[in-house]
């Protein structure tokens, strides 16, 4: 009782920065417990993926085999994966949009308000959470991707560095989403504004068939393109 | 092109479009996260404090 009375006082005292990052601490442990608790969401939100990895493989798989450069070693899904990757990377950033307009609905926002702590906690909390699901959304998929015939032909670290690439894109758009999830605050209507976003970036990308196919204008390759 | 950035690391050059090297997209992949957040942030934090404030 003592402890907790003392642990609470210490951290509304605590200075700015350590206190800020307490904050986040918590809020990311709170963000990820409720992913853990609707286990009915987790495995939902778990399952895309893995349609994607499997559908793409074996839909487009025979008709864009023969488009593949040769270090795919002749094989879709090994082109496949790596762009998926990156996609869902965007996506798990996507999350943060619908997480934040949730919060600020239903009133969490204003209960964290009246609450000693840090404003760029919520923020920085939703960012990190969505950053950790992603990991292990990009994981599972590494890991479907394996089952069903991917194979990196580099080394697992070059597996590893891919991943954490696709992370810091996914990481950075997070932001991104923040500001829209904050501006269109209604789930529903996230919904919608995610999907123009992250739907033409997605698609006008190396992620699924190489890109020298596209017409200029949408062709990916240019620096100037922020898509996956 | 973070597709490719992660292709590049994955599957080695071969798998880039030709005469790239897999350091170009990686640096520029980076690049673009980093400038994203860069402008993003303070953008999400101002748009917090006016939303909810």
């Amino acid at each position: 009782m003592n402890t907790t009375a003392a642990t609470t006082s210490a951290i509304a005292h605590a200075p700015g920065l350590r206190r800020a990052a307490r904050d986040i601490v918590v809020l990311t442990r709170r963000n990820l417990l409720h992913t853990v608790r609707l286990p009915g969401v987790l495995l939902v939100s778990s399952i895309m993926p893995v349609v994607f990895i499997v559908m793409f493989t074996y839909v487009f798989g025979g008709a864009v085999q023969t488009a593949l450069p040769p270090a795919t070693g002749g094989k879709y899904v090994n082109w496949l994966v790596p762009g998926l990757l990156a996609q869902f990377a965007l996506f798990g950033g996507a999350g943060t949009a619908s997480g934040l307009a949730d919060d600020l609905a239903k009133g969490t926002i204003d209960r964290f308000r009246s609450l000693p702590m840090s404003r760029v906690a919520v923020l920085a909390g939703r960012t990190f959470s969505d950053l950790a699901r992603s990991t292990g959304t990009l994981t599972l998929m590494a890991g479907v991707g394996f089952l069903i015939g991917f194979r990196w032909q580099t080394s697992f670290l070059g597996l590893v560095a891919g991943v954490a690439v696709a992370l810091s894109f996914g990481y950075a758009w997070s932001w991104a989403m923040a500001v829209l999830g904050l501006l269109v605050r209604t789930a529903e209507a996230v919904q919608a504004a995610v999907y123009i976003v992250v739907f033409p970036l997605g698609f006008t990308s190396a992620v699924f068939v190489p890109a020298q196919s596209m017409p200029h204008g949408f062709n990916p390759s240019p620096p100037t393109n922020p898509s996956p | 092109m973070t597709a490719n950035a992660v292709r590049g690391l994955i599957l080695g050059p071969g798998a880039l479009p030709a005469g790239q090297t897999v350091g170009a997209h990686v640096g520029l992949a980076l690049l673009w996260a980093a400038a994203i957040t860069a402008v993003c942030v303070p953008l999400a934090v101002r748009t917090y404090r006016r939303t909810v404030i």
